[in-house]
C-alpha cells in the first residue's frame, strides 16, 4: 500500500473529513478538540503500517475507522473516572461503544467512506417524497424536528416517524453498496 | 407502559446512523474544513520526516553496534535484575545561574529559567507538571494522555504544542506565551477560562480573575528568555567562558587581542561552529573547540 508519499498524501486529504466527522461523534464539547489529534495519529499509523495494508480500499477504510474508534473509545474511557460527576457520560460511552462501532455495521462504514458518499445523495433522491422532505430540511437545511413540523403542519410525532422511516430507507440501500 | 427493548435498539441505531449524518454535514460544510486539513497535512508531513530520519539513524547505529549491543546484553544479563525503579514523581530545579534544559520521561522538552522547579508525575492517564518560576515547554503528543500545567494561579491544559509560562512566585500574575500547537487555560477550580491560539500572551490575575490577552510574536519573545544569550562590553576572554559555560565544551583561542571589548548575541539553539566562525569575524582570532566536555 502506497509506493510513495505522494500517494500517501492523497489518501489523507481524501480521507480527512470523513475521519473527522466520525471522531466527533465521539469527542464533543470539551473534548471536540482531541478529534483532529486522534485523526492524525492514526494516519501517522497507516503510514507507519503501509507495507502491511492490503492494496484493497474497501479494507483500509474498514481498517481507520476502526483504529478512530479504539482511540476514541479509549480516551473516553480514559475520562470516565474523571468525568463520572457527569450526568450520562457513562451512558453515552456505552451507546457509542455499541452503536458507533464500525465492525459488523457496514452502514457507519459507508457514511464516513467519500467514495460511498455519492450513493448516499442518490439514496436520498429515491426516498418516498414526504421522507425526502422532511429528512433534506432535517439534515441539509439543519432545521430540528419542532421547526419541521410547525413548518410542515404536522406533529413532531410525525417529523420523527418520517425521520425514522426515511433513515430505515437509507440503511438498506447504503447496506447494498 | 414498558417499551419493547428490540425497538429501544432498533431506535438507538437509527439515532446513531441521525448523529452520523449530523456530524458528517457539519464537518464537511464547516468553511476551515481545507485550511484545517492543510495544517494537520503539514504537521504530519514534518511528523513523518522526523520519524524516517530517525529510522535512517537507528538503521545505521543498529549495523554498527549490534555486536556491541549484544556484548552488553549478555553482561547486563549476569548484572542480574536492575536494581533501580522510576520514582513515581520527577523534580527537576535549575539552580545553575542560567537557563536550562531537561527532558521528562514522556519525551517532552522543559526549559526552566534560573530559580524555577519543577515536579512531574503519571496520574489517571494524566500528564501533571506543577511548575513555580518560568518555563518553556515543548510538549509530547500523546492524545491519550493531557498534559497540564499547574501554577500557583491557573492550570493550563495541553492540546500538543509549544508555549511558555511565567509565574512568579509571590505574584498573582500567571502570563502563558503559546508559540505553536493549542492551550486551554483553566482556573484553580478547574473552570475553562479561554483556549489560546498561536502568538497570543494572556496573563492572568489569580486574585481578581481578569484575563488579558495579546498578539505577540511568541518566537522571538520566547527566545530571548529561554534561548539568548548576550553580552554586552564583553572581553573575548569573558565570550569564551560564556560559549564553554552553555555548550559544555573548552575552547582554545588566539591571536585576538584581550585589551578590546565587544557586544555580541546568540542563540543557544546555534551550533558552537557557527558561533564561534562570528566571533573569528569579529575578533580576528583563532578559536576551535576541543570536545573535552565539562
Amino acid at each position: 500500500m502506497f509506493s510513495d508519499r505522494e500517494s500517501f498524501n492523497r489518501f489523507c486529504i481524501g480521507k480527512y473529513p470523513g475521519l473527522l466527522a466520525y471522531a466527533r461523534l465521539f469527542l464533543k464539547g470539551e473534548d471536540r478538540e482531541w478529534a483532529k489529534d486522534v485523526v492524525q495519529d492514526v494516519l501517522f499509523a497507516v503510514w507507519k503500517r503501509r507495507f502491511f495494508l492490503r492494496d484493497d480500499p474497501e479494507k483500509v477504510h474498514a481498517y481507520v475507522m476502526r483504529s478512530v474508534y479504539n482511540r476514541c473509545m479509549n480516551y473516553l474511557e480514559h475520562s470516565m473516572v474523571r468525568r463520572k460527576a457527569e450526568e450520562d457520560f457513562a451512558e453515552f460511552v456505552s451507546l457509542a461503544r455499541r452503536y458507533y462501532d464500525p465492525d459488523n455495521n457496514s452502514v457507519m462504514r459507508a457514511l464516513f467512506d467519500r467514495d460511498r458518499r455519492e450513493s448516499i445523495s442518490r439514496s436520498v433522491e429515491r426516498l418516498p417524497q414526504k421522507q425526502q422532505e422532511v429528512f433534506r430540511l432535517s439534515y441539509f437545511e439543519e432545521k430540528n424536528h419542532q421547526e419541521i413540523a410547525d413548518l410542515l403542519g404536522i406533529s413532531v410525532r410525525t417529523v420523527d416517524a418520517h425521520i425514522y422511516a426515511a433513515l430505515k430507507n437509507l440503511r438498506s440501500a447504503l447496506q447494498n453498496i | 407502559m414498558r417499551e419493547n427493548p428490540h425497538l429501544e435498539d432498533e431506535k438507538a441505531r437509527l439515532d446513531a446512523y441521525e448523529q452520523a449524518l449530523k456530524s458528517l454535514r457539519d464537518t464537511v460544510s464547516d468553511p476551515g474544513l481545507e485550511q484545517d486539513a492543510a495544517r494537520m497535512m503539514e504537521w504530519l508531513d514534518a511528523r513523518i520526516d522526523t520519524d524516517l530520519s530517525k529510522h535512517a539513524r537507528i538503521k545505521r547505529w543498529l549495523t554498527t553496534i549490534s555486536v556491541a549491543a549484544a556484548v552488553v546484553l549478555v553482561a547486563g544479563l549476569w548484572m542480574g535484575r536492575p536494581r533501580y525503579k522510576a520514582p513515581d514523581v520527577s523534580a527537576y530545579e535549575n539552580n545553575s545561574g542560567t537557563v536550562k534544559q531537561f527532558s521528562l520521561p514522556d519525551g517532552t522538552s522543559v526549559v526552566l529559567s534560573e530559580g524555577a522547579s519543577l515536579t512531574y508525575r503519571l496520574a489517571s492517564g494524566r500528564r501533571l507538571a506543577t511548575l513555580e518560576g518560568s518555563g518553556y515547554f515543548d510538549v509530547a503528543r500523546d492524545t491519550l494522555s493531557p498534559f497540564i500545567v499547574s501554577t500557583a494561579g491557573l492550570d493550563i491544559k495541553v492540546l500538543g504544542t509549544a508555549f511558555s509560562v511565567h509565574s512568579p512566585e509571590g505574584s498573582s500574575l500567571t502570563d502563558v506565551i503559546l508559540e505553536r500547537g493549542s492551550v486551554r487555560l483553566l482556573s484553580k477550580g478547574g473552570t475553562p477560562l479561554l483556549r489560546l491560539v498561536p502568538n497570543q500572551k494572556a496573563v492572568y490575575n489569580a486574585v481578581s480573575g481578569d484575563i488579558a490577552v495579546e498578539q505577540v510574536y511568541a518566537r522571538p519573545l520566547i527566545q530571548q528568555q529561554f534561548s539568548l544569550v548576550s553580552l554586552d562590553n564583553a572581553s573575548v576572554e569573558e565570550i569564551i567562558a560564556a560559549i564553554e559555560s552553555v555548550y559544555g565544551i573548552k575552547v582554545s583561542a588566539s591571536g585576538y587581542d584581550p585589551s578590546k571589548h565587544y557586544r555580541i548575541n546568540f542563540l543557544r539553539t546555534e551550533s558552537v561552529g557557527d558561533v564561534l566562525n562570528v566571533l573569528e569575524l569579529m575578533t580576528g582570532g583563532h578559536y576551535s573547540s576541543t570536545n573535552a566536555s565539562i
